[in-house]
């Protein structure tokens, strides 16, 4: 019994440890996710997901596995403060959407045109600009014997007419209006129907463009052959009588991607990175886009994207993304997330007696009733971003405890520019996605496994098992001296909100940060700045050829020695003192 | 439970003395970027390189600071055993 006691107490022990040494070690995750693979000619519509506002912590540079399909022509942004759950960033009552800039990328495809004249390409530009914002649009477009048969849906649009030497840029095109006016040698009707389908017929040596007024977000393009242009930019197309008709569009993408992250520094100011994949690819088909992250102690605030084809120096801009102003705030305003390899995220911790804090885990399943009871009691729950206490409502999104976390987003923006969550009392959709989903992506939250369910143990002997009297002996004693994780994990987790906040352990994240640079081996010597007195020079050159080489290189040969003498001395003095004996070249 | 309580106690016991401390304070900039200062020093020789041999005498200078280290750990080590009377000390 003794010894049986003894191995449990053991086992126990080795149990505590292996139970902490992971939680210690999990590595940090990284900060920006970018799909692995992006299409240029966005079939489905999908966005580029570029979580922003995500601590970086440990360096890591892996993609955290979160989310993103993967387009280019709807590039979406999601920020905001991270939860337990990792990806669900875009739940967390911080999200903002934000309308940016995205290329969108041209084919010709004979399979609507067929029997019309070949495409060609503005000064082989085949790219153009479509910014984005608010409301909705929809082009789709088909092309058949030398009639353009278009159909719009738009909320800000204009259409024009070229020909070969005059060009008419209506501009009585607004936000709500659809026209369209063709003066000049085509015979194309006024207006464009917004809803219907519009047939122009389209002079050989004539050019219809049609361009958005710059506010078409998340960009429907329903064909991929589809002509569209926003902003200032628009997209033309000629027939093949047209001087400027340069048939030959790319077949394909052979070329470098690049993505460049511009980070925020808890310093206040920024650095960038980048990554780049060579691609090869047929046209219309999926592009790479290499993934990047930001240093430690940094977050991504703005990402953008670019395309360069082989054999040409010109970056082409495939979208962009960037983040409110108040991501940018974010080191600044909780540097203790940003100035170690820490990484915090939004939890919900129930008040105790004397202050005490208990965590109400990943999706808030310890706290059911957390919401009634803080809204008649808002003392008695806390929420926080590591050590950073924040409004209760910014973990409104554990409002559904146990099931998941949710969108908190009130849609709102405070005067200060930042986006306001949603009420903890705010109604829980129903009914409730199930799975929980990114707002987002529509991609499904991981949740955590249910810690309660892997840690069932049952303490007694059950079934065929209540025969066996050594059951009766050993279950209880597992139960009794064998920890749970969660309850570890919530004790680390309060001794480390505790001493996270303290002045040593300040300093040692200090310290912990500092990298120090040995000097290398130059010859240039010291440079001497007289100031106003006079310019700039070196003294103690010693590069071959310099007249002080010669003496420089005895200098280092009988420097070498000298300070090698003298450790030998001074080591064998320090080792010997133990001993009692002076060391070498000492008078004992 | 009983690791559980035992853990738990150590926890409480450390959050106990972790809240001595100040909290709101925060490390001068000048011992954060300590690193940097030393870096400035440390650039500065490199251009003497060809004068001295810095590889030779980084290392010579750490050993001798890891033998005072040890030395003066061994005898910090020797002054306590000789307190204590379980291992011969005089208490």
């Amino acid at each position: 019994m003794q010894r049986l006691l003894v191995t449990s107490l053991v086992a126990s022990f080795l149990a505590v440890v292996l139970a902490v040494l992971p939680t210690s070690a999990t590595p940090a995750q990284a900060v920006v996710a970018f799909a692995p693979g992006s299409s240029l000619n966005n079939p489905a519509n999908a966005p580029i997901l570029v979580q922003l506002g995500i601590v970086s912590g440990g360096g890591a540079t892996a993609a955290t596995g979160a989310t993103a399909a993967a387009v280019t022509t709807g590039v979406a942004g999601t920020l905001g403060f991270k939860t337990v759950v990792g990806t669900s960033v875009a739940a967390v009552g911080l999200m903002t959407l934000k309308g940016v800039e995205a290329g969108l990328f041209l084919q010709t495809d004979p399979a609507h045109s067929p029997d019309g004249p070949p495409a060609g390409w503005l000064n082989g530009v085949n790219t153009v600009t479509l910014t984005l914002g608010s409301g909705t649009a929809t082009v789709a477009y088909s092309y058949d014997a030398g009639v353009l048969t278009t159909s719009i849906v738009h909320e800000s649009g204009i259409s024009s007419c070229y020909n070969s030497t005059l060009e008419y840029l209506v501009t009585s095109g607004a936000r709500g209006y659809i026209g369209a006016v063709y003066p000049g040698p085509c015979t194309h009707p006024t207006t464009l129907d917004k809803t219907s389908t519009t047939t122009i017929a389209m002079p050989s040596d004539g050019v219809l463009a049609l361009w958005g007024g710059g506010t078409i977000p998340n960009q429907a393009l329903t064909d991929p052959a589809a002509w569209v242009a926003g902003g200032a930019n628009r997209l033309v197309f000629f027939g093949p009588d047209h001087p400027a008709y340069q048939p030959g569009a790319p077949s394909g993408y052979l070329g470098t991607i690049r993505t460049t992250v511009t980070c925020a520094l808890s310093s206040g100011g920024t650095t960038y990175v980048e990554a780049f994949a060579e691609v090869d690819v047929p046209q219309g088909d999926d592009l790479p886009i290499p993934p990047a992250s930001c240093p430690p102690g940094s977050i991504a605030i703005f990402a953008a994207f670019d395309y360069r084809a082989t054999g040409t120096t010109e970056w082409i801009g495939i979208g962009s993304s960037e983040a409110p102003d108040f991501v940018n705030d974010l080191p600044v305003s909780y540097p203790d997330c940003f100035n170690t390899v820490r990484e915090c995220v939004v939890e919900l911790w129930k008040v105790g007696a004397g202050g005490s804090l208990t965590s109400c885990g990943p999706i808030g399943q310890y706290c059911p009733d957390w919401a009634r009871e803080a809204t008649m009691n808002p003392e008695a729950y806390r929420c926080a971003y590591g050590p950073y206490g924040l409004d209760l409502a910014n973990c409104s999104m554990y409002r559904n405890p146990g099931v998941g976390v949710l969108p908190n987003d009130s849609g709102e923006t405070a005067p200060d520019g930042k986006p306001v969550p949603l009420p903890i009392t705010a109604p829980v959709p129903d009914p409730l996605p199930n799975p929980v989903t990114d707002p987002l992506t529509g991609a499904p939250v991981p949740l955590p496994t249910p810690q309660a369910e892997a840690e069932s143990r049952e303490c007694f002997p059950s079934g065929w098992g209540v025969i066996n009297p050594f059951s009766w002996v050993v279950m209880p004693l597992q139960c009794a001296f064998q920890p749970r994780t969660s309850v570890l994990e919530d004790s680390l987790g309060k001794l480390d909100r505790t001493w996270s906040r303290t002045a040593p352990a300040k300093i040692i994240a200090a310290v912990e940060a500092w990298e120090f640079v040995p000097p290398v081996s130059g010859c240039e010597g010291i440079l001497v700045d007289l100031f106003f007195l006079g310019p700039p020079f070196y003294i103690m050159q010693a590069c071959p050829g310099d007249m002080l080489a010669d003496l420089a290189m005895w200098s280092r040969i009988f420097g070498a020695v000298v300070i090698t003498v003298y450790g030998v001395l001074a080591i064998t003095r320090h080792v010997g003192r133990i001993i009692g004996y002076g060391g070498l070249g000492a008078d004992d | 439970m009983v690791t559980e309580w035992v853990f738990d106690v150590f926890v409480s016991l450390a959050a106990f003395v972790g809240s001595w401390f100040v909290v709101e304070w925060e490390v001068a900039p000048f011992f954060v970027n300590f690193d940097s200062t030393i870096n400035d020093v440390l650039d500065n020789l490199s251009g003497v390189g060809a004068w001295v041999d810095w590889g030779i005498t980084f290392t010579v200078v750490g050993a001798v600071v890891l033998a005072w280290i040890v030395g003066l750990g061994v005898k910090l080590v020797r002054q306590i055993a000789a307190h204590l009377p379980v291992i011969g000390g005089s208490g």
